[in-house]
């Protein structure tokens, strides 16, 4: 009985505990004693909290004479998003990675009505230039030029840094192929110096492999590999290369694509076997799986985002796609994960259980599933009946997972000859530096500060242009103010040393191109450089407009 | 003696029961959502969460759950493996912990016992100053610490014994004996915290035990130093010993993240911490019942044992409430 009455007691203290705890950090903006807050929402990672204290103790620094501070909440990465999509923030740090290879993938969460417009941003202007139709290309790509002007001159979002890495690798490895878009990397054309398999660390397990709920950058990279679909990508960003189709045209006159699959593309089982051929029905039921009204896949948009009417397979071997626009990076699209066939009878067959098993999988790639061990290894066997099988010169990767990875383990496992490469962070960039092993990389994503100005209820409820929260923030000579008053070059080459890259722009380098111009051809350095001598003009002028005088 | 068992078995039960309730109230109380990826929108987040339920009261949920549970079913994996049962997914997890956990203990009991009993009976003496240092040192010196200190000493002076875990393939060759020793790193640093503390409770227990009046008697009777050790002393201090050592298994299996960090342990410890990071709440629910599990069971080998090794407990009924 008593130790009924104790657990009893115990529940209550949890629940009361957890209310309590509940309560929203507020959009207050709040004054205390003549002391203005702004509150910044932090996710918890180490180079994060760095970034951020420095960037918080230079705003104090710089406008120190007036009674505002700074105050830095720090959340784990799921609540974080929460409190973003509800609005609940006034200046987030947040970071966005391509979908496609058109600068849309970027500008186009900040249009009116966008559902990932987490601040609130209700311009007119930017939602026109970004998402206006009956445009001749042309000048749609330089109205998306334009669009990010506007939103990096209005202080909505303050561009911080594009990210990059750092890998050590085995000079024996050559010919891997990494991508920004899409999935991570491409094997198919690796070698290795004795012609014996690749051995990698993966660090989280596989979730599925299931094109249709893969959401995640190892699922991708597996079914990149794995799986074929009408065409692949490319070594430069953007480009596509042969991959189930052999050959492809549009037709202007009836807005058709029209893709010619070869006959020799087979579905392969785990132990190499073919079970049969690849058809253009297994594209048109992928499609319709991925693409129905009740699906639950991710990128379902992605069929808006290619301006698909329909499609379908007019034979075994002929994929036919017929679009409402020409979109220029069409092709780009049709090499990405949500596009993949999948085997008809086989799906039917297996049900939910799709893509969970080794024995649920079927492969179509350069690589077939060979083994699946969830907790501890993925095997991936060159694919001897692909039609490129020439082309693979390894008999596979071996994946070793180890989840909740601590980088010290993977430098030790590549120093021991273990595996052929890793990545490296943190004092491990120093360890490494003089060693011709190393090299780096940029990747399309970049990372911001977003500074809520009108969402107060949730990005599916009306933009409050009047109360993003916030009042300071509302002001746009306060917002410049921020922008302008930190360092992004001290950032990334003295506190992270990762491979980061500063900054001034929010669509990524080297990401696309029209008619051979690259998107940042418009913008040169980029915008709001680092000024601190502006930064206070531009926080006087916005102090003196909210009436707030000096300490 | 049976109905006590029974008893006890039947406190289990309600321990679980109680267990499971609050872990999963708590569960669904805490922010957060298992769909948390940026590029999933409001309007998706909504039909996923529809699709697998969330969208539904917490206490029509809890019902949910709790009958599933009664008929075995464990759930599915949303966000770690999608799709896939539960009950599979910590299996093999499970059994790695335990094997991890049960060999540490048995590693560092002996070894603690050993240097224990070298302390006691070399009072104020060189091995009973090193045990001070060792307990010391094994109780202060954080896990995540040795493993470091592990890694650096094997990469200079122990590159054969092998950095990570592997598991048993006959396929790739590897044996079940390459398995075990694939754990020696492991096993020596969660052994350090066992050794530390058995060896203090085992010093400190057999200087009381010499104290007595029995083993007195058992010197006047003409016994010699080796037979009061081994027939008597030894014995009597390692009844208190038993009782640490119940927790301490558990302590080790739940302690062991750390070390399966380091080391590539797919055992359960990070396999719940990870759960709990994304929020697939059922593995987060079945692992930690396992826990909770282990635990009662433990308690009750450990009570049922004692009474079995120390007479005067089984005399007086079991029950020490």
């Amino acid at each position: 009985m008593k130790k009924l009455v104790l657990a009893l007691l115990t529940l209550g203290l949890v629940l009361s505990t957890a209310a309590c705890s509940s309560k929203p950090a507020g959009n207050t903006g709040g004054t205390s004693g003549g002391t203005h807050t702004i509150r910044v929402l932090n996710y918890e990672s180490k180079s994060a909290t760095v970034l951020m204290e420095y960037v918080v103790q230079q705003w104090e620094e710089l406008f120190g004479d007036y009674p505002v501070e700074f105050v830095i909440d720090t959340l784990p990465f799921a609540e974080k998003l929460q409190k973003c999509t509800e609005g609940d923030f006034e200046i987030s740090f947040s970071g966005w990675s391509p979908d496609y290879a058109w600068p849309t993938t970027f500008l186009n969460m900040w249009t009116i009505g966008s559902e990932y417009n987490e601040v609130g941003y209700a311009s007119e202007e930017y939602t026109k230039l970004v998402d206006g139709t009956d445009k001749d290309p042309a000048q749609a790509f330089a109205d998306l030029q334009a669009a990010e002007k506007v939103l990096l001159e209005d202080g909505i979002l303050i561009p911080v840094y594009q990210r990059g890495g750092t890998m050590v690798q085995s000079p024996d490895v050559k010919g891997i192929i990494k991508h920004s878009i899409g999935f991570d990397y491409s094997y198919k054309w690796a070698t290795k110096a004795d012609g014996s398999m690749i051995n990698l660390l993966e660090t989280e397990k596989m979730p599925s492999l299931d094109a249709m709920l893969a959401t995640d950058a190892v699922s991708f990279l597996n079914l990149g590999n794995l799986s074929e679909g009408l065409l692949i990508p490319g070594e430069a960003e953007g480009s596509v290369l042969p991959g189930v189709a052999s050959d492809w045209n549009f037709d202007e006159a009836t807005m058709t694509w029209t893709f010619n699959l070869r006959p020799e593309a087979s579905w392969i089982n785990s132990k190499g076997e073919v079970v049969r051929p690849v058809s253009a029905e297994d594209f048109e039921y992928a499609w319709n799986r991925v693409f129905a009204d009740d699906s639950i896949a991710q990128y379902k948009f992605m069929k808006d985002t290619a301006k698909i009417v329909e499609y379908g397979a007019k034979d075994d071997h002929t994929f036919t796609v017929t679009v409402s626009e020409n979109v220029p990076y069409f092709e780009s699209l049709m090499s990405f994960g949500t596009f993949l066939p999948v085997p008809v009878e086989f799906v039917e067959e297996k049900g939910a259980t799709y893509g969970t098993t080794l024995d649920t999988f079927l492969s179509n790639g350069p690589f077939y599933l060979s083994k699946w061990d969830h907790s501890s290894e993925v095997i991936w066997s060159k694919n001897e009946n692909y039609w490129d099988a020439d082309v693979v010169q390894i008999p596979g990767v071996t994946y070793r997972v180890i989840e909740q990875y601590d980088p010290a383990t993977g430098v030790a496992l590549f120093n021991d000859g273990a595996i052929d490469r890793v990545g490296l962070t943190g004092e491990f960039v120093d360890q490494f530096k003089d060693d011709p092993r190393v090299w780096k990389f940029t990747e399309a994503s970049t990372f911001y500060f977003m500074i809520n100005v009108g969402n107060a209820n949730g990005v599916l409820e009306a933009y409050d242009a009047e109360n993003g929260g916030n009042p300071l923030l509302d002001n746009v000579n306060v917002r410049k103010a921020l922008a302008l008053a930190f360092d992004k070059a001290f950032i990334a080459y003295e506190l992270d040393k990762n491979g980061n890259i500063p900054a001034d722009y929010f669509v990524p380098s080297a990401f696309s191109t029209y008619e051979g111009e690259p998107f940042e051809a418009a913008r040169g350095e980029g915008y709001m450089h680092y000024n601190t001598e502006e930064a206070l003009k531009y926080w006087e002028a916005g102090m003196a407009e909210l009436g707030i005088e000096k300490k | 003696m049976f109905k006590y068992v029974l008893k006890r078995i039947g406190q289990m039960l309600i321990t679980l029961f109680l267990i499971m309730t609050i872990l999963f109230l708590l569960l669904k109380i805490t922010p957060g959502s298992p769909f948390s990826n940026p590029k999933i929108t409001p309007t998706l987040r909504a039909q996923l969460e529809e699709k697998y339920g969330l969208d539904k009261p917490i206490l029509t949920q809890y019902g949910m759950y709790l009958s599933n549970v009664l008929q075995g079913d464990l759930g599915e994996s949303i966000v770690m493996i999608k799709n896939y049962p539960v009950k599979d997914m910590v299996a093999e997890p499970l059994a790695i912990t335990i094997k991890l956990g049960v060999i540490s203990l048995f590693v560092g009991s002996a070894i603690g016992i050993f240097l224990g009993a070298l302390a006691a009976l070399n009072r104020n003496r060189f091995w009973d100053y090193f045990n001070t240092i060792i307990a010391v040192v094994g109780v202060s010196v954080p896990a995540f610490v040795v493993a470091m200190v592990l890694l650096i000493l094997r990469q200079d002076y122990f590159p054969f014994i092998p950095l990570i875990f592997s598991k048993a393939d006959p396929i790739k060759g590897v044996t079940a004996l390459d398995e075990l020793v694939s754990l020696t790193l492991p096993v020596v640093s969660l052994s350090f915290g066992v050794i530390a503390s058995i060896s203090r409770y085992m010093r400190t227990e057999l200087v009381e035990v010499y104290n007595t009046d029995y083993i007195l008697l058992a010197r006047a009777k003409g016994l010699n130093k080796r037979q009061v050790f081994t027939r008597h002393a030894f014995r009597n201090a390692l009844v208190p010993i038993i009782t640490v050592m119940g927790p301490m298994v558990v302590a080790l299996m739940t302690g062991s993240v750390v070390v399966e960090k380091f080391f590539g342990v797919p055992g359960l410890s990070q396999l719940t911490i990870k759960s709990i990071n994304v929020k697939d709440t059922f593995v987060t629910l079945a692992s930690e019942l396992l826990y909770s599990l282990m635990f009662v069971v433990t308690m009750l080998i450990v009570d049922l044992l004692y009474g079995v090794i120390d007479p005067r407990i089984r005399l007086s009924g079991g029950d020490k409430k």
